[in-house]
């Protein structure tokens, strides 16, 4: 009987070992050689939560000049307004690379960036007055290409007319607040209680934040920086070139500008260089020389930053206009493009396969 | 063919009578494993996600009609789970393993996305579980009598089983034998950090020794295991390292219900006097009710043709994996002749592909946009799978051919690879047109040559 009751213990353990493994896999680090918690840290201290904080101090300066703009409008304010308007794109450059915890939660870039905008459908709000910027079918009616639009679609006098109807100074006032609001409480949850959350979060399941963040990163890198500033307009997509869907449009001597700050911010996330494009600290670069990742006789770490530096001379010979460029540099666009998909290869394939990061978000079985 | 006094010892063995008990705890085990296989579709979303969110699916060749059936899908998902209950409890046992086989086997052939060695280990045995006096005691249909449980039926019963199980194991044990496991450690090397925040192993396992130590003895486990577990006096032996290995690979990797239904096909194995007192302890908490103890002893016999079957099965499990050899090139690169052939956690690779489409009555050409048709974890799976890629690039044919409004239209693919830790390379010609490229067993041409050389099998 001792052989039996044995046996059945014996299964029993076996059975409940097996089951309860998957469910309850510890996400505390016991000590990894690579400090990937001290990474973390340096993202949210010395990345992330100061590239909101940038962006919100521009929105709320945006903010202080267009109520300069709604006192006394004339040509003076309307140049400030739309001078600081393109420091707040260039400001959200380096804040839309991290939609992961709060930002995720309140789709962030979704309701801050996606162009082209609906002019029909900006222009119908203001005219009735009627519209509600939480739905997502508005997505494309609000954020900073809508601004972009009702800022700069009109020219000289025309456009100081059209900005003072009291209907369109409502519909300014509230894509401004909205864009402050969600970002000020994106700014909040990683000031109290998120910034936490992330570095605690520093397990090697498929939702701790070093895998989460990673996959956000190359998930930006190649639909935001490759497809959306470049590719698209270029007509990679499409097979014609579609000039007018390069990000402000309606001021497109900014798009270039804006490509290259984009580029920068993942640079800098890249090699580990703080917002203030000073503060060293730990990187994904930094973990794949700690593994000492070759590639071809070269590390592959020096190849990505090689390959980031050829995308910015590539971009350097275009037009500062990036719809220009795509409508009479349609080649070179599109060798700006090639330059930053091999990027993409080096940094999906080859960096994700060494720094064992899966970018599968269905977090399937395999044997 | 003389096989009447033949020493031979395949027909010694076949000529044997064994008990019958741990075919019944296999037969319940089994069906409660497979439930919970299913329970953990629904758990975790999968039949959504992996099936109905796609708005494609990759085929096996041939098995095209084999399509998600909308929201019948999950009908089709609880009616595996109840035939695995039902295997479980035998209660109608021939239909239930009929149907838990046709469910499966369907479920498996829906997308070969999913495509794993246990579940087509799990089609094969529960195809076998058919033909199994599985439910010929202890059962619903038996009454759950215990005389029942003492009777004897033909080897051959066990043979199949216990052949497959070996064979699996030692399979995936040859495919070790190559230069990358052996001598690079890999892709262990790369796997293993990653599980780092385990507890105890955790601080170790980015250490070189441990890799190799790992792929050595994982090696040398998968080989040796299947003559442990056939000689009585190494059987407990191989049981504690079964246990242990399939306790370990669970920790590191997420391999779902693949160590349970390993551990139990070699428990098999296992005296049947264990597994007699395993069912009379089961036997304890059921009620008095479901007992019909008036059994009739009704000898179980073998047809020598299910005997042929079973051999003519394990012959083909044999000789199958090595398909591989006739195609030219490297396995692990070009993949052709790789699944079905037990090649467990063997590699890591991972590729990207950006295909082109041209049209040359139009005269442009793009880039496609891979989201737009597949899911993520479809377009991983794609972008380093010939096969995949290949099939994939017909359904772009087929769609912008219709968009169109013609069909000649162009497929060309750019594609990065990057295997058990190699630099990425090119993967196939860019230069081919892959809409005009069939699909079937003949060698892809177009796959480019593997810059390096992995030796061994």
């Amino acid at each position: 009987m001792f052989g039996m009751q044995r046996w059945i213990g014996i299964t029993a353990i076996l059975a409940v070992t097996l089951s309860c493994v998957e469910e309850t896999k510890p996400d505390a680090n016991t000590g990894d050689n690579f400090d990937r918690r001290a990474m973390l840290g340096f993202w949210a201290d010395e990345i992330i939560i100061p590239a909101y904080q940038d962006y919100n101090t521009e929105l709320s300066q945006l903010e202080a000049v267009y109520l300069d703009f709604k006192q006394s409008p004339n040509a003076q304010t309307l140049n400030n307004l739309r001078a600081q308007f393109g420091q707040v794109y260039l400001a959200w450059q380096s804040a839309s690379l991290f939609e992961i915890g709060p930002a995720e939660t309140r789709s962030l870039l979704n309701h801050s960036n996606i162009y082209p905008c609906d002019t029909g459908e900006i222009l119908a709000a203001i005219q009735s007055g009627t519209y509600n910027l939480t739905l997502p079918s508005t997505f494309d009616s609000q954020g900073l290409p809508a601004l972009d639009f009702i800022l700069f679609f009109k020219t000289g006098g025309d456009a100081i007319d059209f900005l003072k109807e009291s209907d369109t100074q409502a519909y300014v006032e509230s894509l401004i607040a909205r864009l402050l609001l969600l970002n000020s409480e994106t700014l909040q949850a990683w000031q109290t209680s998120y910034r936490n959350t992330f570095v605690d979060n520093d397990g090697s399941s498929a939702n701790a934040s070093v895998n989460k963040m990673a996959n956000d990163f190359i998930f930006h890198f190649e639909k935001e920086l490759r497809a959306g500033k470049v590719g698209i307009p270029a007509g990679v997509f499409s097979g014609n070139k579609l000039p007018n869907r390069v990000e402000a449009y309606y001021q497109a001597q900014l798009s270039k500008a804006l490509f290259l700050e984009s580029l920068a911010a993942h640079q800098r996330f890249f090699e580990g260089l703080g917002h203030d494009s000073t503060t060293a600290g730990p990187s994904l670069k930094a973990y794949l020389d700690y593994l000492n990742i070759e590639s071809n006789g070269l590390l592959l770490s020096d190849r990505i930053l090689n390959q980031f530096e050829e995308a910015r001379q590539k971009a350097q010979i275009l037009d500062n206009n990036f719809a220009y460029a795509a409508e009479h540099n349609t080649a070179d666009l599109l060798a700006l493009f090639d330059a930053l998909q091999q990027n993409v290869v080096w940094i999906k394939v080859d960096l994700m396969q060494a720094l064992n990061i899966r970018i599968d978000y269905v977090d399937a079985d395999g044997d | 063919m003389r096989m009447g006094t033949s020493t031979n010892p395949i027909s010694t063995f076949l000529n044997q009578k064994l008990p019958i008990a741990p075919l019944l705890v296999f037969r319940i085990v089994f069906g409660m494993v497979m439930f919970y296989a299913m329970l953990r579709f629904f758990y975790f979303d999968w039949i959504a996600k992996l099936y109905l969110e796609p708005s494609f699916n990759f085929s096996y060749y041939g098995f095209e009609w084999v399509q998600p059936l909308g929201p019948y899908t999950y009908l089709l998902f609880i009616f595996c789970g109840l035939s695995a209950l039902m295997l479980a409890l035998g209660w109608h046992y021939r239909l239930s393993a009929i149907l838990l086989f046709l469910s499966f086997s369907y479920i498996e052939l829906m997308d070969k996305t999913t495509f794993l060695n246990h579940y087509y280990f799990v089609s094969i045995v529960s195809g076998i579980m058919i033909f199994m006096p599985a439910g010929k005691a202890f059962s619903v249909d038996a009454g759950w009598s215990l005389k029942g449980v003492s009777q004897k039926i033909p080897a051959a019963y066990f043979g199949v089983l216990w052949a497959l199980v070996s064979l699996v194991y030692f399979y995936a044990g040859l495919a070790k034998l190559n230069s990358d496991w052996l001598i690079y450690a890999q892709p262990l090397k790369l796997w293993l950090p990653g599980s780092y925040d385990l507890p105890l192993l955790g601080p170790y396992l980015d250490q070189d020794w441990l890799a190799y130590a790992f792929s050595w003895a994982g090696a040398a486990f998968d080989l040796t295991v299947p003559f442990l577990l056939w000689f009585p006096r190494t059987r407990g032996f191989a049981l504690f390292f079964v246990v242990v290995f399939h306790l370990l690979t669970r920790l590191l990797f997420p391999i779902g219900i693949f160590p349970f239904i390993m551990v139990l096909g070699a428990f098999t194995f296992v005296k049947a006097e264990r597994h007699t007192s395993l069912l009379q302890f089961l036997r304890s908490f059921l009620p008095r009710a479901v007992f019909k103890d008036e059994f009739k002893p009704n000898s179980i016999r073998i047809h020598p043709v299910l005997t042929k079957a079973f051999i003519l099965l394990i012959a083909f499990q044999l000789i199958w994996p090595w398909r591989y050899l006739a195609y030219p090139g490297e396995l692990f690169w070009h993949e052709q002749g790789f699944r079905f052939s037990w090649r467990v956690m063997l590699m890591e690779k991972a590729g990207y592909a950006q295909f082109t489409i041209k049209d040359p009555i139009k005269d442009i050409s793009f880039k496609v946009d891979n989201a737009q048709f597949l899911s993520p974890f479809q377009e991983k799976q794609m972008s380093f799978q010939p096969d995949f890629i290949l099939e994939y690039a017909h359904y772009l044919k087929e769609h912008y051919d219709s968009v169109q409004g013609h069909d000649a239209i162009e497929v060309y693919a750019d594609v990065a690879v990057a295997l058990n830790g190699r630099p990425s390379q090119p993967f196939i010609d860019s230069s081919v047109n892959l809409a005009a490229q069939m699909r079937g067993f003949k060698n892809k041409a177009w796959i480019l040559p593997f810059n390096d050389t992995i030796y061994g099998l």
